[in-house]
């Protein structure tokens, strides 16, 4: 059903090409990869390692050399002990930081070193979930207790789908809804919910998939968390950058994007985001391609099709267009 | 019974990897079929978010009978028991067994998968018994999933068992976890 909330779709025809003199400043074109957290490991799986996929480009892991070319070349050095490769071959040096939830033992400090690098770097792309238009996410979004009537845990859960899951089948049991089993339990405090928001950028809290109970669980628990890190209070330097979501859906992003951080947009943004859901296989390859299409000097045209090359899956649902929109700043 | 042809079910099964929908899903997961069980599982992992994800793990659960998760979990090849071990749930008293194996289980994944279905747990008596039985668990990553668990079950008398477990952690996040447990079971 089509939202009627304020939201930016994006193109699927851009026009023009990045500000690649700006992104290749001094020689060099620094990047920070960021993979986020999935509760069943799909984050840890071989399609969505960066490190192969690096090195088969001619990165070779070089912290040193890293920070000497950032710093030779003007940029801000990384503030957080996370990997970086170097790629030294061709006309532009490359530097690119890896930002990667892991188990989510680690996921704040990869959240810290993604956000980090959407400053300082001149490409910031994130593979992940979408987490329902909220933001980039590198860790568990929180545990839920259910709790009889003397206060007793009865259920407990670490993922929003294992909640989804078990509010559907006690609700099959009555013959309501999982939205109303949810409802009823939260009205009767039958449900604690205990915030793990550390991994969360928080970009969006209006809820565009209004009919999914997912979405309903993560903004209810964002919305009333007062110390999640939100995109729109993030002080950023002035200057061009891209920034790529790779995930289900994340045109819900564009709009506070674009309209909530003024510092974000001054120097110029240009954002890739992605119009339907996407398969986890496919995330890491896309900022990998993504990559290879900036170095390759391409078109926003040309990488929206490279891209949608790397998605192609027709049975998806969305999938008689291309899998990634673009929204451009505006051309000087 | 599988309700389907051999070549019947190998043809659905080429069509789901072709082009996986939810639909299709649910009706190789109704269909009786033990062999379709790793293609559910890994279209549901594939899958990150929204309403299709919830039909897929449907389909996985009406797939993974106690029976075929039994045999499975046990089974020499290691694919067969990650796959098994993908469809168990902390939620169902009856996959417990299994997921008991799953944790002491020889390769890796299989114990990684494992935890992941210990993360979200229902009370059950089986379970109870298993956190027990998990602190003493040879990964620290387990005996804190099980130390965290046993506090929230709240039956006071795990605090002996859970104090007694302090005095040999030696992993931090463990001990910590011990020891909220501790606090909450009023030890």
């Amino acid at each position: 059903m089509p939202s009627a909330l304020p939201r930016r779709d994006g193109t699927l025809s851009p026009v023009g090409s990045p500000r690649y003199d700006e992104l290749f400043r001094g020689g060099v074109f620094a990047a920070v990869i960021g993979v986020g957290f999935d509760e069943d490991g799909a984050n840890r799986e071989p399609y969505a390692d960066v490190e192969p996929g690096l090195l088969a480009r001619g990165f070779v892991r070089d912290d040193a050399s890293a920070l000497a070319l950032l710093a030779g070349s003007g940029r801000p050095l990384p503030r957080h002990p996370v990997p970086h490769f170097v790629r030294t071959a061709g006309e532009v040096k490359a530097v690119v930081t890896l930002a990667r939830a892991g188990d989510g033992a680690e996921g704040t400090l990869a959240a810290s070193a993604f956000l980090d690098g959407m400053n300082r770097c001149d490409l910031a792309a994130y593979a992940g979930h979408g987490r329902y238009g909220t933001g980039p996410d590198f860790v568990y979004n929180f545990t839920a207790d259910l709790v009889d009537a003397k206060g007793a845990v009865t259920a407990s859960f670490r993922a929003y789908k294992d909640l989804e899951e078990h509010l559907t089948e006690l609700g099959a049991a009555k013959g309501v809804s999982a939205r109303k089993v949810y409802e009823d339990l939260t009205a009767k405090r039958r449900i604690a919910i205990r915030r793990i928001n550390g991994g969360n950028l928080v970009i969006n809290l209006r809820n565009y998939h209004s009919g999914e109970l997912g979405a309903r669980f993560m903004i209810d628990q964002l919305a009333t968390d007062p110390s999640i890190r939100r995109m729109s209070q993030q002080r950023f330097d002035k200057r061009y950058r891209v920034w790529a979501f790779h995930g289900c859906r994340t045109h819900d992003y564009l709009l506070n994007l674009r309209t909530m951080n003024p510092q974000a947009n001054a120097g110029g943004l240009d954002l890739l985001a992605t119009r339907r859901v996407c398969y986890w296989t496919d995330l890491v390859p896309s900022s990998l391609a993504l990559v290879d299409g900036l170095l390759a000097r391409k078109t926003f045209a040309a990488i929206l099709a490279d891209l949608a090359a790397v998605n192609h899956h027709p049975e998806l649902e969305g999938a008689d267009a291309p899998s990634h929109v673009a929204d451009l700043s505006p051309r000087r | 019974m599988p309700r389907w042809t051999a070549a019947t079910l190998a043809a659905k099964l080429t069509d789901f990897a072709r082009a996986p929908t939810p639909e299709a899903a649910l009706a190789l997961g109704r269909s009786g079929a033990e062999e379709a069980l790793p293609a559910l599982v890994a279209a549901s992992r594939a899958y990150p978010e929204g309403p299709v994800a919830a039909k897929y793990r449907a389909a996985i659960r009406a797939a993974a009978t106690p029976e075929l998760l039994a045999r499975w979990i046990a089974d020499p090849d290691v694919a067969r028991r990650r796959v098994a071990a993908h469809a168990l749930s902390a939620r169902y008293e009856e996959h417990v067994p299994m997921l008991a194996k799953a944790l002491r289980d020889d390769d890796a994944e299989v114990r990684a998968i494992g935890r992941r279905a210990l993360a979200s747990w229902a009370r059950s008596d089986a379970l109870h018994a298993l956190l027990r039985d998990l602190l003493a668990h040879d990964d620290p990553r387990v005996r804190a999933l099980a130390a965290e668990a046993l506090g929230a079950l709240g039956d006071p008398h795990d605090a002996p068992l859970v104090a007694a477990a302090i005095a040999r952690e030696a992993d931090e996040r463990a001990r910590h976890a011990l020891e909220r447990a501790v606090a909450r079971l009023g030890g």
